[in-house]
């Protein structure tokens, strides 16, 4: 990527992030009020920009990255086109941790209990991955393997919901099945920030290795790569920032598998490029489908699972469709 | 409305002909007037929410009765001549117990007083007790009454209802109505919403009302919905905060006689503080 398109990446995305700053319940001067809330000035309107739509727009950018980032990871590590977190049940198991945690209360005894059940979840899931698809999988039994993880997850959620005594828990699973952005504050920002970043950061600096790993296993052995050492950095570092990213906005599907694959061609296929761009092709994309989830908000909102897979899902039909002919 | 009637009188004439009325209740809301209008021994079962604290204020009166979780089968086995439901109950449920001949009565979530009045004098007239439904509801009109704001000099405080999720209630329902009585502007009837609805977080900070009133009657907070009500936008408001239980007001009944007095004390108490900062 050249700075020109990095650039224009970036405006992008800052216009992107501006559209979404002044989407809201109410009507907002948004610069008037960011000028406003920079001077110390407190008012109603700088409560609304700082406490309700920033941190909205903040936990887009981050959860929208990771995801694109972690799906690109994952196709790379396992190379397999399919392989994303939300398809093979990482973010599924990533909502099961969270919500055992949030209803039955451990959430409430420290910060950092919510987003480590939401990590130790993803953590399990993508061991559990490893271990029905194996390494050289192909693309069955990643499926395959992928299909009973995500089942059984969402079986445990309804499960865990419904044995929790709170009158709201069972109809929540909407929530964490769907995901969704509303009504989070700087406290959920605060809460998976670290986690996405500290796992972003482990993904990115395996990027090299998904290079190498690309040519194939005794490529990258050869060229020094530990295999155990940096698969375990990757899938750490999905681990965490999934786990983290899901246990403040629910399960949005989607995002890690179309994005890779919409931006692979532009950087040529070449693992290291991709996770970066499809980092920042993912933010985009969720802050456009958090957009959307706003402008045809009619009484309730609608679940942001609903808007990327109404997007996603036709466009990847469209994909399939295109590359049958050169896979098969 | 004639076969209402109908059933009115044959309800009658069969008290006469047996000894004793048996019925249940399958709701919450119908246990407090159950509790309140029929003699203790015609109760053969209520809902298992009268015994939660959290939910029911009649804990300790409920305490005597057998206790049932709204199931067809240990209704039936009861054997009762008269259900109370709620408006929600289970129709499939509903439905297998009229076909057993019993007669079913729904409760409806009043809209108003008057409809709260009607819905009592008419469980009143069902259970054959109408002198004591009549008594009740001249006892709440009463109180009312004496609770009712009469004169709105000044300004009108305005109050945010809001409970897990947003959840509010505007024009045209009960409890806007007691706002009303307690010379209180609804912040929900003033943004337009009607009946049932939800206040989001930004309509809260953006109208900033000189009260609100969180919902949180429930120890068990660990839910997204009551999460929200923690929200840093809601804990910088600078609106007075006023208890309302969830008990306080969850069903029609006596207890929105203490709601009203509970809100006409809080509007009192702000109209002070706006005498006390005129005179600084």
């Amino acid at each position: 990527m050249n700075n020109k398109s990095l650039f224009i990446t970036l405006a992008g995305l800052a216009a992107l992030m501006f559209w979404h700053l002044s989407l809201g319940g109410s009507q907002l001067d948004v610069i008037a009020a960011l000028q406003a809330g920079w001077r110390g000035e407190g008012s109603a309107a700088t409560t609304i920009l700082y406490d309700i739509r920033l941190p909205r727009m903040w936990l887009a950018v981050s959860v929208g990255a990771v995801l694109g980032l972690s799906g690109a990871a994952m196709q790379s590590l396992l190379r397999n086109p399919l392989a994303d977190p939300g398809l093979v049940g990482v973010s599924n198991f990533a909502a099961l941790g969270a919500v055992v945690s949030l209803y039955f209360g451990w959430a409430a005894m420290a910060w950092w209990v919510l987003p480590l059940g939401g990590m130790l979840g993803a953590c399990l899931a993508v061991v559990a991955i490893f271990v029905l698809a194996g390494l050289q999988s192909n693309g069955l039994s990643l499926i395959l393997a992928g299909v009973a993880v995500n089942a059984l997850a969402g079986s445990l959620i309804a499960l865990a919901l419904n044995f929790s005594a709170n009158p709201y828990a069972m109809s929540e699973i909407v929530y964490w099945l769907l995901g969704s952005f509303a009504n989070r504050s700087a406290v959920d920002v605060a809460m998976a920030l670290p986690f996405m970043l500290l796992g972003g950061l482990a993904i990115l600096f395996s990027k090299h290795f998904l290079d190498a790993l690309s040519l194939g296993e005794e490529t990258a052995q050869s060229l020094g790569y530990s295999l155990l050492r940096y698969r375990g950095l990757v899938i750490i570092g999905v681990a965490l920032s999934v786990g983290a990213a899901v246990s403040v906005s629910g399960n949005i599907g989607f995002v890690g598998l179309v994005v890779p694959h919409l931006m692979r061609p532009l950087v040529k296929h070449r693992p290291s490029h991709l996770l970066t761009v499809s980092a920042l092709a993912g933010a985009g994309f969720m802050l456009l489908a958090d957009i959307l989830v706003q402008l045809f908000a009619v009484g309730q909102e609608l679940k942001l699972g609903v808007v990327t897979a109404l997007v996603g899902g036709p466009f990847f039909l469209w994909l399939i469709w295109r590359l049958r002919r050169s896979y098969v | 409305m004639l076969r209402a009637w109908g059933a009115v009188l044959l309800l009658l004439l069969s008290v006469q002909a047996s000894a004793q009325l048996r019925i249940a209740s399958i709701n919450m809301c119908a246990d407090e007037l159950l509790l309140l209008l029929a003699p203790p021994e015609a109760i053969v079962s209520l809902s298992y929410l009268s015994q939660d604290p959290q939910y029911s204020r009649w804990v300790e009166a409920a305490k005597a009765y057998p206790l049932n979780y709204a199931g067809a089968e240990e209704i039936l086995a009861l054997q009762p001549d008269i259900v109370l439901a709620g408006q929600y109950s289970d129709p499939m449920v509903l439905r297998l117990l009229r076909q057993q001949g019993m007669t079913v009565y729904q409760m409806t979530r009043p809209a108003k007083l008057s409809a709260m009045f009607d819905e009592a004098q008419h469980i009143g007239r069902l259970l054959g007790r109408e002198a004591q439904a009549e008594q009740l509801v001249m006892g709440w009109q009463q109180a009312i009454d004496r609770l009712t704001v009469k004169q709105q000099m000044g300004a009108m405080p305005s109050m945010a209802l809001i409970g897990p999720n947003g959840f509010t209630e505007g024009k045209g329902s009960l409890r806007d109505q007691m706002l009303q009585l307690a010379g209180i502007v609804n912040l929900a009837t003033a943004l337009g919403i009607e009946g049932n609805g939800e206040l989001s977080l930004e309509q809260l900070v953006a109208n900033s009302p000189d009260m609100i009133a969180i919902e949180d009657g429930t120890d068990n907070q660990h839910s997204l919905a009551q999460r929200l009500l923690n929200h840093p936008a809601i804990e910088k408001l600078a609106a007075t905060r006023v208890r309302l239980p969830a008990n306080l007001w969850t069903c029609p009944g006596p207890s929105y006689v203490d709601a009203l007095a509970t809100l006409t004390k809080a509007r009192n108490t702000w109209r002070q503080s706006q005498v006390a900062a005129l005179e600084q």
